[in-house]
């Protein structure tokens, strides 16, 4: 693939705000159109900065490309989710909807309609009566309404209820498969276990794992076992090591180093899940920065 | 065509879908010829990613079971016996874990043996 196919194009960015805070400490990241990629982390990892150097909406350094330009230059052909789902409190649907036909020529009303009745949305009714699930349900049905190349959703199934989200995560999932490309954030590891073809691991402003969940399956192994401080301070040729409770849990390469953990009496092992995956390497890095 | 992924299983979802289409050929729902769904309509169908679909067309078509025909999508070029083979051997790997686990408890393979084929027997 030719690097101006891709969607998005980041390199080296870092972020510093007032007061020398990192928010982003040199990332890269590559998007290739038509696949779901999940922006995961703990909380202050630095995800929505990215989004937001994304957009344009704050200053950073290093390079970003967006459908091989700049964004200002293809601005209309994303669209956005942002955290806040703020809506025009005062409005209702109907008016909603009309001020956006208004503004926006890549609209498409009847498939927002299609949405907010799936979603069961009073039309009538002002948005700021609405629910927290309501609101993410208003905004998502928007969002994914602009004809758009490129999605952009931070927590977008934020407040809603399990029914509804996996029906988001399908709405979702029908973009990709009529081409587009989605990058988004969320808390809720099963649900990126779902949809994403492959994810970002963010930790502390950097990139700390990046791939997708086959190769996961495929490349690693957790190892758990009673905790053991020598166990741990030998584990180097370990991806990540943490202590859980009284238990050491342990990444590592599916390869001979694994044979030695078959070979203890004490060791489970097993195939990941990104939740747990995820629980390790975030663990096995707050007590290295410590 | 539909198979039921499970998202949470160890096995990739990409493996899965190369399970299901060998499957569906070993219950002769595809024969030699036959066309597949498109790699749109699989992804819409059994609800995963284009992106994994084509990734198990991919590798089903160097493995020699189906074949991409320019404009006419993939068709399949394998018969059931010679499926059979390739789902023995992918079935086996996962038979490395439980009978670790059977020979770490001191479960001699004499044993094993017995149980499987009490189990195969039940199936009768």
């Amino acid at each position: 693939m030719e690097r101006n196919e891709l969607t998005l194009d980041i390199q080296n960015l870092e972020k510093t705000y007032k007061g020398n805070v990192e928010a982003v400490r040199g990332i890269d990241v590559k998007l290739e159109k038509q696949r779901i990629y999940a922006l995961l982390g703990p909380n202050g990892a630095g995800k929505t900065t990215v989004l937001k150097s994304i957009l344009g909406l704050i200053n950073y350094s290093g390079s970003i490309l967006v459908l091989g330009r700049p964004v200002d230059e293809v601005r209309e052909m994303i669209s956005f989710v942002p955290e806040e789902k703020n809506l025009y409190e005062n409005l209702d649907i109907e008016k909603t909807l009309k001020l956006i036909r208004r503004v926006s020529s890549r609209f498409n009303e009847n498939q927002a309609r299609k949405y907010i009745t799936h979603y069961k949305l009073p039309c009538t009714k002002k948005i700021r009566t609405f629910s927290n699930g309501m609101k993410t349900a208003m905004y998502i049905s928007l969002a994914l309404s602009a004809d758009a190349d490129f999605y952009i959703l931070d927590e977008p199934t934020w407040g809603l209820d399990p029914i509804m989200r996996d029906d988001t995560l399908e709405f979702i999932r029908e973009k990709v498969i009529a081409g587009k490309t989605v990058l988004y954030t969320s808390h809720i590891i099963p649900e990126v276990e779902k949809i994403a073809d492959e994810f970002y691991i963010m930790i502390n402003g950097k990139v700390k794992y990046s791939g997708d969940l086959d190769g996961i399956k495929e490349k690693y192994r957790i190892v758990k076992m009673p905790f053991d401080e020598k166990e741990l301070d030998s584990c180097t040729d370990c991806l990540a090591a943490a202590k859980e409770l009284n238990r050491l849990s342990i990444i590592v390469e599916n390869s001979e180093a694994t044979e030695r953990f078959y070979k203890t009496d004490e060791a489970t092992i097993s195939i990941p899940d990104l939740e747990e995956f995820f629980q390790i390497l975030v663990r096995s890095e707050n007590r290295n920065s410590r | 065509m539909w198979f039921d992924i499970d998202i949470r299983s160890p096995l990739p979802i990409y493996d899965q879908i190369k399970r299901g289409v060998r499957e569906e050929i070993l219950k002769e729902k595809l024969k030699e010829g036959d066309p597949l769904p498109s790699i749109r309509e699989m992804a819409s169908q059994i609800r995963v990613n284009p992106n994994t679909v084509a990734r198990a067309y991919r590798e089903l078509e160097m493995e020699g079971l189906i074949m991409a025909r320019q404009g006419l999508g993939y068709i399949v070029v394998s018969d059931r016996d010679k499926v059979r083979d390739s789902v023995f051997e992918s079935l086996s790997t996962e038979l490395r874990e439980p009978i670790l686990r059977l020979k770490k408890s001191g479960i001699s393979l004499k044993r094993l043996l017995e149980v499987i084929e009490k189990i195969w027997k039940e199936m009768n």
